[in-house]
């Protein structure tokens, strides 16, 4: 493959524009600005989405079926990667059907998702609004209180309202995904999260 | 006569890259096999991309010791085989072709300015290193951008696992649209702009299957035929014997089966290995 000094000229301002035009795409902020809920075991969100490959394979293995992939709402750079929606499905990282092991960690072929140990790990934290939750309305309900798989993580009051202590939540979502009312009285937020 | 044998192939392909569509979508439910082309698992047994591998490297500065094998494994197979991926499996490059054979105009058919053809060729290495140097200049690695069958497996797995359709869709359908504006004969995606399929090309060192012209049957200088040329998806100058278009080549056998004088032969060795 011959090539003269103006084709090489050509070519070097190629490369630049397609690279500018890389630079530029990179710039584009995120529309939302909630950080992501990512699954148990992830890397500090500066590494994530360098480390993610987009294999799908935490999606697949995820018994619960509680992984998204995010979409451009979520940042041009996060395309792709894996979220958590506990609306879709519950976490269950420390109790359930997760056989013990966080499979999706597991099972990364990177190190964007690396199997920790389970009292280190905190997905997020659940947030209460006392508008919608049905015993804060008058309603006898202590769903949460019975799905929390965390010990004293929510506490019930004498007058049957549930407490939510951030600092033992986990952030797995069970309360969020069993939650009877409608519209779910409790949201699950990346805040506090604890990453490897 | 050539048409039944060109239908013939061109059925071929489209069943092992089918049946490729149905093992990436069936694998995963049966629990045989995880993930997508980007990066997939047998349990214990993993393979990963190396384009990939190279754009987590670059990004982030490090370098992941447990994927060094599972990448070379990889790279191993390209560096003998080359773009046969890109040709028999890769399910956008072959619906690219057939979406392509839809909108393709006759007035359009034929060769261009061949030194059109040959500056195609370079262009793609200057998109590949842009890509390459985002990576490692601005940690810009976006990988669901640059890997087409990763999109399109992705999309299907989204689908199947979730029922709901992901960004991907919106890629994969800018990839078409792209396609559309391809002023010759399809696949512009796959032959100029695929950072995956140069970054493939440019590893296939051995290069096993390959199609070589010989010069004394050929009717090109007479007859200006270049029949080779006009349906190479790839648009490699094939009657040049070019070694570095060559590694472009997708082993889609058009070439062989459109040739009137039978001029072209898939050469299975180089001849540095039968000399």
């Amino acid at each position: 493959m011959r090539i003269t000094r103006r084709q090489f000229i050509k070519l070097l301002a190629e490369g630049a524009a397609a690279l500018s035009a890389l630079k530029l795409v990179s710039l584009i902020p995120s529309p939302s600005p909630t950080a992501i809920l990512r699954p148990p075991g992830a890397v500090k969100e500066e590494y994530f989405n360098r480390l993610c490959v987009r294999c799908g394979i935490c999606l697949e293995v995820c018994p619960t079926k509680a992984i998204l992939l995010s979409d451009f709402n979520d940042g041009i750079e996060a395309v792709d990667t894996p979220k958590i929606d506990p609306t879709v499905g519950p976490c269950e990282f420390f109790r359930g059907r997760c056989e013990e092991v966080m499979r999706c960690s597991k099972f990364c072929p990177t190190e964007a998702l690396q199997l920790a140990d389970k009292e280190k790990v905190k997905i997020g934290t659940v947030e209460l609004n006392p508008d919608k939750c049905l015993a804060y309305i008058g309603k006898e309900c202590v769903v949460c209180d019975e799905m929390c798989p965390v010990p004293e993580a929510i506490t019930i009051t004498s007058d049957l309202l549930p407490i939510f202590h951030d600092e033992k939540c986990v952030g797995c979502g069970l309360c969020v995904y069993y939650c009877p009312a409608e519209p779910k009285a409790l949201t699950l937020r990346p805040d506090g999260a604890k990453r490897a | 006569m050539e048409k039944t044998k060109i239908g013939k192939i061109e059925a071929i392909r489209a069943v092992t890259a089918s049946l490729a569509v149905l093992f990436f979508t069936a694998a995963p439910v049966l629990g045989l096999m995880y993930g997508t082309t980007c990066a997939l698992t047998f349990g214990s047994f993993t393979l990963i991309s190396p384009l990939e591998l190279v754009l987590v490297s670059l990004s982030t500065k490090t370098m992941l010791v447990s994927l060094i094998v599972p990448g070379l494994v990889v790279a191993l197979i390209i560096v003998f085989f080359g773009r046969f991926f890109c040709g028999w499996i890769c399910p956008v490059g072959i619906l690219l072709e057939y979406s392509h054979a839809i909108t393709e105009r006759k007035s359009m058919k034929g060769v261009g300015s061949l030194d059109w053809i040959g500056w195609k060729n370079r262009e793609r290495y200057a998109i590949l290193l842009a890509v390459l140097a985002a990576g490692l200049m601005f940690d810009f690695a976006a990988p669901y951008l640059f890997s087409p069958p990763g999109v399109f497996y992705r999309t299907i797995l989204y689908f199947t696992f979730q029922g709901a359709i992901g960004a991907d869709l919106t890629v994969l359908l800018l990839i078409f649209t792209l396609d559309l504006f391809a002023v010759h004969y399809g696949r512009t995606w796959c032959n100029t702009l695929c950072p995956l399929g140069t970054f493939i090309s440019t590893l296939s060192i051995i290069n096993l299957v390959r199609p070589k012209v010989d010069q004394e049957k050929c009717i090109d200088f007479d007859l200006n035929c270049l029949n080779c040329e006009r349906t190479c998806p790839m648009r490699i100058p094939i009657t040049r014997n070019d070694k570095w278009a060559i590694m472009e080549c997708n082993k889609c056998l058009k070439c062989w089966a459109n040739c009137p004088v039978k001029a072209i032969k898939m050469e299975v060795f180089d001849q540095r290995f039968s000399k």
